[in-house]
C-alpha cells in the first residue's frame, strides 16, 4: 500500500517535472528578454583578497564609461572546478564578456573555449589561461620589468654579490614561471654576475601557512644565502613575518612583490627595505578598456592592434595577445604612505 | 528485487520535490537555468563530483567512510598522464592501468580498515595524504596538458548530433550498473545488512570482511574513473587536482539519503542529490550569489535535509506526519540476508 | 592499573551495560602506557635527529618547532575532548579563521591592559558560541557529528568571506601585544608554549577530576550504558563542542599573532592537521580512549616528523606521502596494541552490547531504534566496538 502510494507520488512528480521542463524554458526566455544592457562578469582566482577587490573596483569604475554592468564573483578557495561553474553561469546568464584570473590555467581553458564558441568574449588578467581560451591577457606590468626590478632591489642591498633563493608559488602559475625564468636569464648579465640563484621553492598552494613553512625551511636549509626574493604578495608578507619573529631581519635581505597595506609594518620596522608591485586598480581599468575594444571588434588579439583607455592613453597588444597595464612601482619607507592599497 | 521499494522512498521523492522547487523559482526569476547550454555545461562540470559520490556511497552504506578518494583521483590522474606523456604508453592503455591502480588503492584501504580493524576515518585520512603525496612525487608540481583527442572527446564533447555530453552518458551507464549491484544483488543487500548491524550480519552468514573490502575497492575504482573524466574534461593533470571535490562529494552522498551510520540509502538518491546540488549551485550563481553564498546555502540545505530527516525518523514530528512503526529497513535486510544466505 | 580516582569497588562479573562501562573507565590508566611509549618515541627521534642533523640542534629550530607544535596542540586538545565523547568536529579550522579575523580586528580598537584580557575572553567566547552551534545540530537536530560539523564548516567558512568583505586584517592593524606574542619570551619560553601548557593542565584536570570529564569518557566508551547510568548526555555533548570551539577560538588569536595578515582563507584545512595530531597521539576515534596529553604529544610528534623530513632535504613532495603513512602507521599500532591489552574486557562488552542490540532488532519501536542508531559507534568507522 505504501509502495503504491509512493509509486504514484513518484510518477506524479516525474510527470510534473516533465511538464515543467517543457513549459519553463518558454517562461524563462520571456522574462529574461528585457536584458538589452551589456553585462560582464569578473572572475578572480578566489574572492576575499584585496588585490582582486581593487581590480574589480578599477574595472567597475571604467565600465560606467561604456554603460556596461559588471558583476563580480568567484569561489572562496582556489578551485578549478568551481571557477568553471562560474564561467558556465556567466554564459548562461547572458553575460557578453568574462574577465578571469585563473586558478589553474589549463583546467579552465576548455570551459572558456566553450564560452567563446557560444559568443562570449574572454579577457584574462593577473593569472593567464592558455592563449586558446582568451582574446587578450592584461598583465599588471611587464614580466621583463618585474624580473629586472626584483634583481635590482635585491642586488642593491647585497652589493650585487651573494646567493639567494626565490620563494615562489605553485609550479604551474604562469606568471611565476615566466618571471623566475627571466630572473635566471638576467643573471647572466654582467651587472648581476656575482649573484647566484640557489634554488626556486614552490609551495604546493598559495596560502600564508605554506609560505611560512617553506620560508622557515629555506632559512634552515640555506643559512649562507644573502637574501630571498618572494614574488607573491602572500609569500613576501609571510616571509617578512618569519624574519621578524626570528629576529633575522638584519641577517637576510627580503624583497619581492608585496601589497603596501600588508607590508607597511615590516617597512616601518626596517625589516623589508624595498618591495614592488603594480596598481591592481589600473589593471582592472585597462582590462575593461580592452574588453570594450574586443566587444566592439577593435581588438581581436593580434599583435600590433591597439586601443585607448581614457586618460591612460593608448595600449598596444604585444606578442601572444599580451597587454601591459602599467609600470612597476617600487615601494620603500619614503613613498609608502602615498599608497593606500 | 527485495529493495525496489527503497529506490522510490520518501527521501528520494522529497529530493525531487526540492529540486523542482529550485528550478521553478529560478526560472520564474529570470531564466537561464533550463537552457541547453547551462544544462550541458553544468552536467559536464559535475561528472567528476558525481562519480566520486557514487563510489563513496557503498562504503558509507556499510558504516565506514573513505575520504581518500580525492587522493586516489590525484594519483591515478598523475600516474595515467605520466605513463602517457613520459613513457609513451597509449592513453587508453594508461587509463586501464590507472583504473587498476585505483582499485588497488581501494583494496589497500579495505585491508587496513577491515583486517586490522582500524577506524576508517583515520586510515583514509592517512592514505589520502599518502596517495596525494605520491602523485606529487610523480609530477613534482608540474602539469601535463593537451591529452589525445580521444580522451578529450570522452571527457568534454557531446554525443554526435545531440546536446548530451558523452561523459554524462557514460556516467549514467555507470550509475545503472552500480544501482543494480547495490540494489539488485546479494552483495548489495549485504552492504545494508553490515551497515545496519555488523555483528548480526556476521551471524547471519554474510562474508562481512570480503564485502567491506569490496566496497572500498569500488570506492577506489570510481575515484579512478573520476580521474579519467577529469583528464578528459579539463585536459590537464596535476598533483592535487580536484582536492576541493571531497566535501561536495560526501555532501551529495549524505544528502542523497545515505545515513552516516550506514544501513540505509539508495544510489538513485545520491544521483538526485547530486543533480539537486548542481542545479542549486547554478541557480545561485545565475542570481549573483558568489562563492560564499553558495557555500552557506549548501550548509543550510544539509542541516535542513539531514536534520529534518533525523527529526522525522526520531518521531519528533509524529503528530504532524504519522509514521507507522514498522521494521526498519536494516532489520529487513538482515532478515532477508539471513534467510537467503544462511539457509 | 593504579591510582584511579573514581574506581568503583566490587565490579561484578555481570555483563550488564553499567558494569561494563564502569570497567571501561577503570582501564583508563592503560592509556598512560601508550602515552609513555609515545613520549619515549619522541625523545628517541629527537636524540637521533639531533645527532644526525646539525640543523636540528639549533635553538632557532627548536623554538620554531615547539611554537608550531604548541599552536596545533591547543586546538587538538579541544578536538580530543570532542572525540573522546565519540563525536568529531570538522569545523575547527573555520572557527579558528573567524576568530582570527573578528577578534583580531576587535582588539585593535581596545587600548591598554584591558586588550589582552578582553581579547582572550572574546576569542574563547566566540569559539564557544560557534561550537554551541555544532552542539545544537548534533544534540537537538539529531544529526551525526560528522555531517553536522561538515555543514557548519561550510557555513562558517562562508561567513569568513562575508566578514572580511573583500579585504583582510592587516598586520599594521593588529595591536602590539598580539603581534609580538609569537616572538615574545616569558621566562625564556615562548607564550604559545605557555598557553599550550596551561590548556594541557586545565584540560587534564577537567577530564580526570570533574564529573564532566568522567561523563565524557563514559559517553565515549558506551553511550547506552552512559544514559542508563544517568549521565546527562545532551548537556555533555553541548559542553564538549563548546569547549572545542573555545579552544579553536583561542587558536585563532594565535593565528593572528603568527601570520599578522588574516584573510578569508585563514585556518583552511587545519581541521585535518588537528585530527591527525590527535590520532597520532593515540586518541581513538571510537571514543573513550585518550587524554589531553595524547593530543599534545601527537602534535609534538607530527611537528617533529615534519621538521625532520624538511631538514633531511627529503624532497618536499615526499613529505606528504610520509606524513600520510605515519598517520596510518600510528593508528594501526595503537589499535593493535590496545586491542591486545583490552581483550578480556572487550568480549564482555561485546556480549553485553550484542544482547541489547539483538533485543531491539526483533521489535524496534521508532524511538529505541533511533537511540541505538545515534549511539551506534562514531559517526563513521565504527567497528568491533559498535
Amino acid at each position: 500500500m505504501r509502495f503504491q502510494r509512493t509509486k504514484r507520488a513518484t510518477i506524479a512528480a516525474l510527470a510534473l517535472s516533465a511538464g515543467l521542463g517543457i513549459a519553463l524554458p518558454a517562461i524563462g526566455a520571456s522574462t529574461a528578454s528585457a536584458a538589452s544592457k551589456v553585462t560582464l562578469f569578473m572572475l578572480p582566482k578566489f574572492t576575499g583578497i584585496p588585490p582582486f577587490t581593487q581590480a574589480d573596483q578599477g574595472a567597475a569604475t571604467q565600465s560606467m564609461q561604456y554603460g556596461y554592468t559588471l558583476k563580480y564573483g568567484g569561489p572562496t578557495t582556489a578551485s578549478a572546478t568551481d571557477q568553471v561553474n562560474f564561467i558556465n553561469d556567466a554564459v548562461a546568464a547572458g553575460d557578453k564578456g568574462i574577465f578571469i584570473s585563473a586558478d589553474n590555467p589549463a583546467a579552465v581553458t576548455p570551459a572558456l573555449q566553450r564560452a567563446e564558441a557560444h559568443g562570449v568574449k574572454v579577457v584574462s588578467f593577473d593569472s593567464d589561461v592558455l592563449p586558446a581560451g582568451r582574446t587578450v591577457y592584461i598583465q599588471g606590468t611587464s614580466a621583463v620589468s618585474i624580473a629586472m626590478t626584483e634583481l635590482n632591489m635585491l642586488g642593491s642591498q647585497i652589493g650585487y654579490s651573494g646567493s639567494f633563493v626565490i620563494l615562489s608559488a605553485q609550479a604551474t602559475d604562469t606568471n611565476q614561471v615566466q618571471w623566475n625564468s627571466l630572473v635566471k636569464a638576467d643573471l647572466s648579465l654582467p651587472k648581476y654576475k656575482n649573484m647566484k640563484l640557489v634554488t626556486i621553492v614552490n609551495p604546493p598552494d598559495d596560502s600564508a601557512a605554506s609560505a611560512t613553512k617553506y620560508m622557515q625551511s629555506i632559512l634552515q636549509e640555506y643559512p649562507t644565502i644573502k637574501g630571498v626574493i618572494a614574488p607573491t604578495t602572500v609569500a613576501v608578507a609571510a616571509a617578512a613575518q618569519v624574519l621578524q619573529q626570528q629576529k633575522l631581519c638584519s641577517k637576510y635581505v627580503l624583497t619581492g612583490l608585496g601589497d603596501p597595506s600588508q607590508m607597511k609594518t615590516y617597512v616601518t620596522s626596517g625589516c623589508v627595505k624595498q618591495f614592488a608591485l603594480w596598481n591592481f586598480s589600473t589593471e582592472g581599468t585597462v582590462a575593461m578598456c580592452a574588453m570594450h575594444a574586443v566587444l566592439t571588434g577593435t581588438v581581436s588579439g593580434k599583435t600590433g592592434q591597439s586601443f585607448t583607455c581614457g586618460s591612460r592613453g593608448k595600449f598596444v597588444v604585444a606578442a601572444g595577445g599580451v597587454v601591459t597595464a602599467g609600470p612597476a612601482e617600487v615601494f620603500s619607507k619614503a613613498n609608502l604612505q602615498d599608497f593606500t592599497f | 528485487m527485495a529493495s525496489a521499494r527503497h529506490l522510490l522512498g520518501r527521501w528520494e521523492v522529497g529530493l525531487v520535490a526540492i529540486t523542482i522547487v529550485i528550478v521553478v523559482i529560478a526560472q520564474l526569476d529570470g531564466g537561464g537555468l533550463i537552457s541547453s547550454y547551462n544544462l550541458q555545461t553544468t552536467s559536464l562540470n559535475n561528472v567528476v563530483l558525481l562519480c566520486l559520490a557514487f563510489g563513496a556511497a557503498p562504503v558509507i552504506m556499510t558504516g565506514d567512510i573513505d575520504i581518500s578518494i580525492v587522493g586516489t583521483l590525484s594519483l591515478v590522474g598523475a600516474f595515467t598522464a605520466s605513463l602517457w606523456a613520459h613513457d609513451g604508453v597509449g592513453i587508453w592503455v594508461a587509463a586501464i592501468l590507472g583504473l587498476l591502480l585505483a582499485t588497488i588503492c581501494g583494496v589497500v584501504n579495505g585491508l587496513l580498515v577491515v583486517l586490522l580493524d582500524l577506524p576508517s576515518l583515520a586510515v583514509t585520512l592517512g592514505t589520502m595524504g599518502a596517495y596525494t603525496g605520491v602523485s606529487f612525487l610523480i609530477l613534482k608540481g608540474s602539469a601535463i596538458i593537451e591529452f589525445p583527442s580521444s580522451l578529450v572527446t570522452l571527457g568534454s564533447s557531446n554525443v554526435t548530433g545531440t546536446p548530451v555530453p558523452i561523459g554524462v552518458v557514460v556516467l549514467v551507464a555507470l550509475f545503472a550498473v552500480l544501482t543494480y549491484v547495490v540494489h539488485g544483488t546479494q552483495f548489495g543487500r549485504s552492504l545494508f545488512a553490515i551497515g545496519g548491524n555488523r555483528r548480526a550480519a556476521l551471524f547471519a552468514g554474510i562474508a562481512v570482511n570480503q564485502v567491506r573490502i569490496t566496497a572500498f575497492a569500488i570506492s577506489g575504482l570510481f575515484a579512478g574513473l573520476a580521474a579519467i573524466f577529469y583528464l578528459g574534461d579539463y585536459d590537464t593533470a596535476q598533483a592535487g587536482i580536484a582536492s576541493d571535490q571531497l566535501l561536495p562529494a560526501i555532501t551529495a552522498v549524505i544528502l542523497g539519503g545515505v545515513s552516516a551510520y550506514g544501513g540505509t540509502g539508495t544510489i538513485p538518491g545520491v544521483a538526485i542529490a547530486g543533480v539537486l546540488l548542481a542545479l542549486l549551485q547554478a541557480a545561485l550563481g545565475l542570481h549573483g550569489f558568489s562563492g560564499e553564498g553558495q557555500t552557506i546555502a549548501v550548509g543550510i540545505l544539509l542541516v535542513f535535509a539531514v536534520g529534518g530527516g533525523s527529526l522525522i525518523r526520531s518521531g519528533t514530528f509524529r503528530r504532524l506526519w504519522p509514521v507507522k512503526a514498522s521494521r526498519s529497513s536494516s532489520a529487513n535486510a538482515v532478515i532477508d540476508a539471513a534467510s537467503t544466505g544462511g539457509g | 592499573m593504579s591510582g584511579t580516582t573514581w574506581s568503583s569497588s566490587g565490579a561484578k562479573d555481570g555483563t550488564d551495560p553499567a558494569s561494563s562501562a564502569r570497567r571501561a573507565l577503570q582501564h583508563h590508566p592503560l592509556l598512560r602506557r601508550s602515552e609513555t611509549g609515545l613520549f619515549v618515541l619522541i625523545v628517541l627521534i629527537t636524540i637521533v635527529a639531533a645527532c644526525a642533523l646539525s640543523d636540528f640542534r639549533t635553538a632557532t629550530n627548536a623554538n620554531e618547532a615547539f611554537n608550531n607544535a604548541a599552536q596545533i596542540a591547543v586546538v587538538a586538545i579541544g578536538e580530543t575532548v570532542v572525540i573522546l565523547g565519540r563525536q568529531i568536529d570538522l569545523s575547527v579550522g573555520a572557527t579558528l579563521g573567524l576568530s582570527a579575523f573578528l577578534v583580531g580586528s576587535a582588539v585593535g580598537h581596545i587600548s591598554g591592559p584591558l586588550g589582552p584580557v578582553l581579547g582572550v575572553l572574546m576569542a574563547l567566547g566566540l569559539g564557544a558560541l560557534l561550537g554551541l552551534g555544532n552542539g545544537l545540530l548534533v544534540n537537538r537536530v539529531r544529526m551525526p557529528a560528522i555531517i553536522a560539523t561538515l555543514a557548519t564548516l561550510s557555513i562558517y567558512s562562508g561567513l569568513q568571506v562575508i566578514v572580511t568583505n573583500g579585504s583582510q586584517l592587516y598586520v599594521s592593524q593588529v595591536p602590539a601585544w598580539l603581534a609580538n606574542l609569537r616572538a615574545d619570551s616569558w621566562l625564556g619560553i615562548g607564550p604559545f608554549i605557555w598557553i599550550a601548557a596551561i590548556c594541557l593542565v586545565a584540560t587534564s584536570f577537567l577530564m580526570r577530576m570533574t564529573r564532566f570529564g568522567r561523563d565524557i569518557y563514559a559517553l565515549g566508551s558506551n553511550p547506552e550504558a552512559a544514559s542508563y547510568l544517568g549521565i546527562r548526555t545532551g548537556l555533555r555533548t553541548f559542553q564538549a563542542f563548546a569547549f572545542c570551539g573555545a579552544l579553536a577560538g583561542l587558536g585563532g588569536l594565535e593565528y593572528t599573532s603568527q601570520y599578522g595578515n588574516v584573510d578569508a582563507t585563514a585556518g583552511s584545512g587545519f581541521e585535518l592537521t588537528v585530527i591527525a595530531a590527535a590520532v597520532i597521539g593515540g586518541v581513538s576515534l571510537f571514543g573513550g580512549s585518550g587524554t589531553a596529553l595524547s593530543a599534545v604529544l601527537g602534535a609534538l610528534l607530527l611537528t617533529e616528523i615534519e621538521n625532520v623530513l624538511a631538514l633531511m632535504r627529503i624532497s618536499i613532495f615526499a613529505e606528504q606521502t610520509l606524513e600520510g603513512s605515519a598517520i596510518v602507521l600510528a593508528v594501526a599500532v595503537y589499535a593493535v596494541a590496545s586491542r591486545r591489552l583490552r581483550r578480556p574486557l572487550r568480549r564482555e562488552q561485546l556480549m553485553a552490547q550484542f544482547e541489547v542490540r539483538l533485543g531491539q532488532l526483533v521489535e524496534p519501536p521508532v524511538e529505541v531504534a533511533t537511540a541505538t542508531r545515534s549511539s551506534d559507534g562514531p559517526a563513521l568507522g565504527s567497528s568491533a566496538d559498535g
